[in-house]
């Protein structure tokens, strides 16, 4: 695979592995994860032959590596949105389901230790 | 952006800690049907407390569901913010970027490179006539492109008044509508479940978090309370609090209904833009501005001070401004004549002593430690560079905004057991996917600094 090639295939898997995270479920992450695993190969791949390239073709090959490295960041973002997203909410959960406050101010978690005692 | 990928970590661990927790409450669910357990009640929580985050805390009676999806609402609140934020400050900078070339075939750069071009033709033929006249010609044409540069921010500073105005008309107009929903609300409580008023309720919510940054109380019976910013309040029941902008005094102000000044609590949206771009940024870049002119201004004075006219008299100061604060607006060429460039040194008359020292300039560092031309470039690309950190930031904004959009559709009406397992299955997936990215990410930089080294 020549460089150029190598990084297409990268870009196409990175894009696609961001157009997954638009919609952050566990198996979007999963698929996510096996693209970015295909890209890592792709670089991989180029960064055993870029220095074999031209000199004349090195500043295109920089050019589609920045290119790939913004849409890295944008995978960077929806991830991070996504576990502030869930994160946040488990908090927004647990905090729903919490009877009242702890001596750190905080609300307490559900106690599942009942008793019950019956007379007569 | 290292500080994103260092935190893609520590977000997996802060889930970790809540899947935790919630998979007690999974286990209370599980437990539901055990002989002896007796099942939570619900209907009565305790609200997380913090009042940096708008959190009141406090005991309110509410249902899990409500708060998962408030929480989803507030989280596209969030990413509407930031992406009104964005977008507004692509939309100004976008303006203003034109006004700064880089290429050297027009603006500033060019005509700096032909008058320093004249200044060294002046060293090699310092008594010919067309050289001297076509010092003054450059330097005319050099003050006309700072005049001209200065008068485009100036313009840009001064259609962000309208904007300004216009961005806090919006904000109350919606507030409006969401007092409005809040006394039809008050007045029949049957409104409050009625899903027209409550798309009504979130549209009108949506909206206003593009504009300012909002926190939303939801109160029993489906009204809510809105501040803007976590203190300024907008709404409050079926009432509507005021808030105003301005930026004809030079300076963006914002006021609560009080009338007291917000401006520097502001925390996203487009005002937030808005006001950011005439309080910081064009007075940042015109200040650039301002310094270079009078920096080109005193440095060419003061060496013609230095030298002599073809009559042997003491050199007249080239240009002329009102002052430091405005000199790239009212940078011009004085009204001297070319018999009265001083190209010569007063020991040697008829000489090109002064006009080297003059064309010197082009290369010594005058601005800090910077060319004048440098310093330019320096600005300039200041400029390119707020604008494509602003397109950066408007697509990632954008990409998080639809990813909150699609969550919030996808953590409705699910049942609180099954989230609890998916929770964990989340992390796992979530540490893994972000493992990847970070060791792709050194990877990149690697073969980058490997065609940048070759």
């Amino acid at each position: 695979m020549t460089s150029e090639a190598a990084l297409r295939v990268a870009q196409a898997a990175a894009e696609h592995a961001r157009r997954l995270l638009l919609f952050p479920s566990a198996a979007n992450l999963d698929r996510s994860r096996a693209l970015l695993e295909q890209a890592y190969g792709s670089i991989e791949a180029l960064r055993r032959t870029c220095g074999e390239a031209p000199r004349a073709r090195k500043p295109e090959l920089r050019a589609g590596l920045a290119v790939f490295d913004r849409t890295l960041r944008r995978v960077a973002a929806l991830l991070e949105g996504a576990a502030r997203f869930r994160a946040g909410w488990f908090q927004a959960l647990t905090a729903a389901t919490s009877t009242g406050y702890n001596n750190q101010g905080q609300p307490s978690q559900a106690s599942t230790l009942r008793s019950l005692s019956v007379e007569g | 952006m290292p500080g994103l990928f260092t935190t893609l970590t520590t977000a997996a661990d802060a889930m970790g800690v809540y899947a935790k927790a919630l998979n007690t409450v999974s286990n209370n669910v599980e437990n539901a049907g055990t002989a002896g357990y007796a099942r939570q009640d619900f209907n009565v929580v305790a609200q997380p407390f913090d009042p940096s985050a708008g959190l009141p805390g406090g005991i309110a009676a509410g249902e899990i569901q409500n708060s998962r999806d408030q929480y989803a609402e507030q989280a596209v609140w969030t990413d509407q913010q930031g992406f009104g934020q964005a977008d507004q400050s692509v939309t100004e900078l976008s303006a203003i970027e034109p006004l700064f070339n880089v290429t050297g075939d027009s603006g500033i750069p060019q005509a700096l490179n032909a008058f320093f071009g004249s200044l060294s033709a002046l060293s090699v033929s310092p008594n010919d006539s067309v050289t001297r006249n076509n010092v003054l010609s450059s330097a005319t044409q050099l003050a006309h492109q700072f005049n001209s540069v200065a008068t485009g921010l100036g313009n840009a500073s001064l259609a962000l008044n309208q904007k300004i105005t216009s961005a806090a008309d919006t904000i109350n107009g919606l507030t409006q509508q969401i007092a409005a929903l809040n006394g039809q609300i008050g007045n029949d409580a049957r409104t409050g479940t009625d899903p027209a008023v409550d798309a009504s309720m979130h549209n009108a919510l949506e909206s206003l978090a593009e504009y300012a940054n909002i926190t939303v109380l939801k109160q029993p019976g489906g009204a809510v309370t809105v501040l803007m910013d976590g203190q300024t309040p907008l709404v409050m029941g079926n009432r509507q609090y005021l808030i105003s902008a301005s930026g004809a005094t030079g300076t963006a102000v914002v006021k609560d209904s009080l009338g007291n000044n917000v401006t520097a609590q502001l925390l996203g949206g487009r005002l937030k833009a808005l006001a950011d771009m005439k309080n910081t940024v064009i007075p940042g870049y015109s200040s650039s501005l301002n310094q270079l002119a009078s920096g080109i201004s005193d440095q060419v004075n003061n060496t013609l001070l230095n030298g002599v006219d073809t009559s042997g008299n003491q050199g007249a100061p080239l240009f002329g401004y009102n002052s430091p604060a405005d000199a790239a607006a009212t940078m011009q060429v004085n009204g001297i004549t070319t018999d009265q460039l001083a190209a010569a040194l007063p020991g040697a008359p008829g000489g090109n002593g002064n006009a080297l020292a003059l064309a010197a300039l082009a290369n010594s560092p005058e601005i800090g430690s910077m060319t004048f031309t440098d310093a330019y470039s320096s600005l300039a690309s200041q400029v390119g560079q707020s604008l494509n950190t602003a397109t950066q930031d408007q697509t990632t904004q954008q990409d998080l905004l639809d990813q909150a959009r699609s969550t919030r559709s996808d953590t409705e009406g699910v049942s609180l057991d099954v989230e609890a397992t998916k929770m964990i299955e989340y992390q796992r997936s979530y540490q893994a996917t972000a493992h990847m990215v970070t060791i792709l990410n050194d990877l990149t930089q690697s073969v980058m600094d490997m065609l940048s080294a070759t």
